[in-house]
């Protein structure tokens, strides 16, 4: 019986085509035709113009009410104010103009008198021709609001219609906040309303996904989510392009006479990387490597001083009381296994620091179903070695294991040291396949001409015609 | 040769402690003194608090001396109670550092308690493995615990020192019904210890569970069904003083549970309810809200429900029989007893440790310092040690919250007033899993 009622359930679901579910899927194609035939500088200065809106108080009080929703929704203010004041930057000329002429992916030959130019000709028999791409779908995570914003504006601004599949935290506020800003952009973004909490939902999600001819699937999140979307991509007859973000972690790598030499400035900075968004970023380092042949250096003050130091920076976020009973565990277990262990005065375990020899200490010992990196906060263990030749074969080793369970690898290394040390470091980042090196102002700030994990994303959102032999001429 | 009382299962009834290597050393000498010269129920709780700081450096020395790979000598430093790594305590330690030593319950899990153990290779005979219900999720399996056969001769001692005292008379004469499946004695500790105790002191044991033939690929728990014959010959036992052993489920399947017919044809096969304990009868439970249904938020709510059916007397005019509640912890050698309670009453039910455990609140799961002025109602992290567990260091967070008491020196119980050697607690609860703002992983 309940078999039976399921059955008539899900058919008609599937009986109900998509289009009428989604009514702006019969006119998608249409949309497109109306982007290709619109000059694309005509979307960067209205992008731009945003700017002066957000400015004015319309637009101040759009932000207000974006705020509010985020925070309703159980974001952290402070992490809200920054995610919103990083999207602002957004609008302007000079970080737009970074992320669209972007000289490091050989976007600046598009720049001519600061406008886009689609047709360039590289050389006599060559060049190319940079066009919108069509059709691209989004996936939001819902930790952060800043990444799925900027795939937004830039597919619209590459000339895409865009669909966006957002997190249940983001699923109102979003379109709320997008609807009616004075830019056409709504008349080219939808959002699918669909909530992974509801079965049914998923369905119809499945069915706009495999049976729409995207270009290109963008896809923010966890590792359970790329998994489930590439699952269902794979079924797209289409084969989309994909551009997946994966979950990924950073390492911090201290040479400590470098570090010594402006040590209170050092400390700062560490402690900022650690505190950061609560040290959830894929580029928050969640591992640390001190590098010095001399093996008689104690490292005690400087555990201490920055255990000090998370402890100005500190709020209280840990709720979880499970959570801290194995936070202690953890901890234990690296105390007993000779690791010395750095705990603060003022807030016990919630900020704690590791130093161990030679390798994780929880490496060889059962530290299953504790804390994984995404369920603990102000929590670095720092290993000590003599040289870099070890840390490829110790950071392959601890993405096997629960701590850095569903972490594909490290995205960014953090340096603290000289020039030369820094060139171990490039070899370092060479061979773990890291994206990143960077010091500690960027490891929530990306560098507009950033690659995002390898991807330009505007690059991604756009076809790149190649133009050859006497057919360049014409250009 | 089977010494197992209960048809070949449960805690030998010769623990042959004096076979074993430690009954020789001093501290287990030290106890046998302590427990055997004096009831210790009968301390103030200033005399008990002094008893076990009399115990802390020859309880550390005490694993120093017998220590297996110098596991303690190790864990001893690494948690800052001695100088060095060769066992020189440091001086000055307070009750309160045994908090340092703390074991999670969670890392006894499988074979976490291994490591711990003082034992090299104690076969079957010379101890128990008890194994938790493994109720709670999202773990590495239930908890098990190895416990030597000195460890339970203990256990057998002071357990029935914790009956005589909830009781306010010496056990040696009864019926008793526990209302599981005699082979759960051979892994259950509260079954185990609780039948074991009540055996040894001259009590007739009855099992109300059996365990019924069933797929090779079910548990124990699942294969459970009542033994009606057992039931029967007790509820029909004429006894004046019968105990009835039940875990909170337990009760509200036989009582609550049943309806209409199902109500009807247990009555006819069990002639009861009601149930008649005799004029001395009690009922005692344990096991918390394990198994039953969400509707169910305190085990207050089920014996209120069954407080009329379980009677202390042999007519339907007899008065509800007194609960004593039990927190029997698979990881605790001793159980923290409740005292006799009316069901009706509304009054707290606060448990109490022997006082040869130590017991600690903690601030919370976030802070797990000891709180040394707990106020009352107020709501802590609870940590015990034990000092006369002899396998393993048995300083514990169970992971459960209780609610601290007010200071008394003597308390009131449904049969008679009284001592208190040392503060109790009312359970509160476990710890939470709750989710929060989780900031997800894979955001660029």
């Amino acid at each position: 019986m309940i078999k039976f009622f399921k059955k008539k359930e899900n058919s008609t679901i599937n009986s109900k085509p998509i289009a009428e579910i989604f009514p702006w899927l019969t006119t998608i194609d249409e949309k497109y035709l109306d982007l290709c035939n619109q000059d694309i500088n005509y979307r960067i200065r209205e992008v731009l113009s945003l700017n002066t809106y957000f400015k004015s108080n319309k637009g101040i009080k759009k932000l207000e009410t974006l705020k509010k929703d985020l925070i309703s929704n159980g974001f952290p203010e402070n992490a809200v104010n920054i995610e919103i004041n990083f999207f602002l930057e957004l609008f302007q000329e000079n970080v737009l103009f970074k992320l669209l002429f972007n000289e490091s992916a050989g976007l600046h030959l598009h720049l001519k008198e600061k406008k886009f130019i689609n047709s360039i000709q590289i050389n006599k028999d060559f060049g190319i021709i940079r066009t919108s791409i069509g059709k691209v779908f989004i996936v939001g995570s819902s930790n952060t609001l800043l990444p799925v914003l900027t795939s937004l504006m830039l597919s619209y601004i590459a000339g895409n219609v865009t669909v966006v599949q957002l997190s249940s935290l983001h699923k109102h506020c979003i379109p709320n906040f997008l609807k009616n800003i004075p830019s056409e952009l709504s008349n080219f973004v939808y959002f699918t309303n669909l909530s992974h909490e509801n079965k049914d939902d998923l369905l119809v999600l499945e069915d706009l996904i495999t049976s729409t001819n995207w270009n290109v699937i963008n896809i923010w999140g966890g590792n359970d989510s790329l998994s489930y979307y590439n699952k269902i991509i794979a079924n797209n007859k289409n084969r989309p392009r994909i551009v997946n973000m994966e979950p990924l972690t950073g390492a911090v790598l201290i040479q400590r006479d470098y570090f010594d030499n402006n040590y209170h400035e050092n400390i700062q900075k560490l402690s900022y990387s650690i505190d950061i968004m609560g040290q959830q970023l894929c580029s928050s380092p969640t591992i640390g490597f001190l590098i010095n042949e001399d093996e008689d250096i104690s490292n005690d003050s400087l555990m201490k001083d920055l255990i000090i130091s998370l402890e100005k920076k500190y709020t209280p976020n840990n709720h979880n009381e499970r959570n801290s009973i194995n936070l202690d565990r953890m901890i234990n277990i690296a105390r007993d296994n000779g690791s010395k262990v750095y705990t603060s005065n003022l807030y016990g375990n919630n900020i704690c620091i590791i130093e161990s020899i030679n390798d994780s200490v929880f490496i060889n010992n059962n530290s299953n179903n504790l804390l994984n990196i995404h369920e603990r906060r102000n929590f670095l263990e720092f290993i000590r070695l003599k040289n870099f030749s070890q840390i490829p074969k110790i950071i392959a080793n601890i993405f096997s294991i629960y701590s850095y369970k569903e972490t594909k690898k490290i995205q960014t290394i953090l340096s603290f040291g000289d020039k030369n040390f820094d060139h171990e470091v490039h070899k370092l980042t060479q061979l773990i396949g890291a994206y990143r090196i960077i010091d500690s102002d960027y490891v929530l700030q990306r560098h507009p001409m950033e690659t995002l994990d390898n991807f330009n994303l505007f690059i991604e959102f756009t076809n790149t015609i190649s133009v050859t032999g006497s057919r360049a001429e014409n250009l | 040769m089977n010494t197992r009382p209960f048809d070949g299962n449960g805690i030998p009834i010769d623990l042959n402690e004096s076979s074993s290597k430690l009954y020789n050393d001093e501290y287990y000498q030290l106890l046998k003194k302590i427990i055997n010269s004096q009831n210790l129920l009968n301390s103030s709780r200033e005399q008990t608090k002094n008893l076990q700081k009399s115990l802390l450096y020859p309880y550390l020395e005490f694993f120093i001396r017998n220590d297996q790979n110098d596991f303690y000598k190790k864990l001893f430093f690494n948690r800052g109670l001695s100088k060095d790594q060769n066992g020189t305590l440091k001086d000055n330690l307070e009750l309160f550092d045994l908090i340092k030593l703390r074991v999670h319950s969670d890392d006894l899990r499988a074979d976490g308690q291994k490591i711990r153990l003082i034992h090299e290779d104690l076969n079957k005979e010379q101890g128990m493995n008890f194994i938790s219900s493994g109720t709670t999720v999202g773990t590495n399996g239930p908890v098990n615990v190895f416990r030597s056969n000195i460890s339970l001769s203990l256990s057998r001692l002071t357990n029935g020192n914790l009956i005589d005292w909830s009781l306010g008379k010496t056990v040696n004469e009864g019926e008793t019904l526990f209302h599981m499946a005699p082979e759960m004695t051979n892994f259950l500790a509260f079954a185990a210890i609780g039948s074991d105790f009540l055996r040894d002191r001259g009590l007739g044991i009855k099992f109300g569970a059996k365990v019924n033939k069933g797929p090779k690929d079910s548990t124990i728990w699942q294969r459970l069904g009542p033994d009606i014959k057992q039931m029967k010959s007790f509820f029909k036992n004429q006894n004046s003083t019968k105990y009835f052993i039940a875990s909170g489920v337990g009760l509200y399947k036989m009582f609550m549970e049943p309806r209409g017919i199902k109500k009807l044809m247990m009555k006819l096969a069990l002639s009861a309810p009601p149930v008649y304990l005799g004029e001395k009868g009690v009922l005692m439970i344990g096991g918390g809200l394990k198994r039953l249904p969400s509707s169910i938020t305190s085990l207050n709510q089920v014996v209120q429900s069954t407080g009329d059916f379980i009677l202390a007397g042999n007519n339907k005019n007899a008065p509800a029989a007194p609960v004593i509640d039990m927190l029997g912890l698979t990881e605790s050698l001793n159980v923290f007893i409740g005292v006799p309670t009316n069901p009706f009453s509304n009054e707290p039910w606060i448990k109490f440790p022997h006082p040869l455990t130590y017991t600690a609140l903690l601030k919370s799961p976030f802070d797990l310092t000891p709180v040394e002025n707990p106020k009352e109602g107020e709501e802590y992290l609870l940590f015990y040690v034990n000092f006369m567990t002899l396998d393993y260091v048995e300083a514990i967070i169970p992971g459960d919250f209780v609610k601290a008491t007010k200071d008394i020196d003597n308390i009131d119980t449904a049969l008679g007033k009284r001592n208190i050697s040392q503060n109790g607690f009312v359970y509160s609860r476990r710890a939470e899993q709750n989710e929060g703002f989780k900031i997800r992983e894979g955001c660029g």
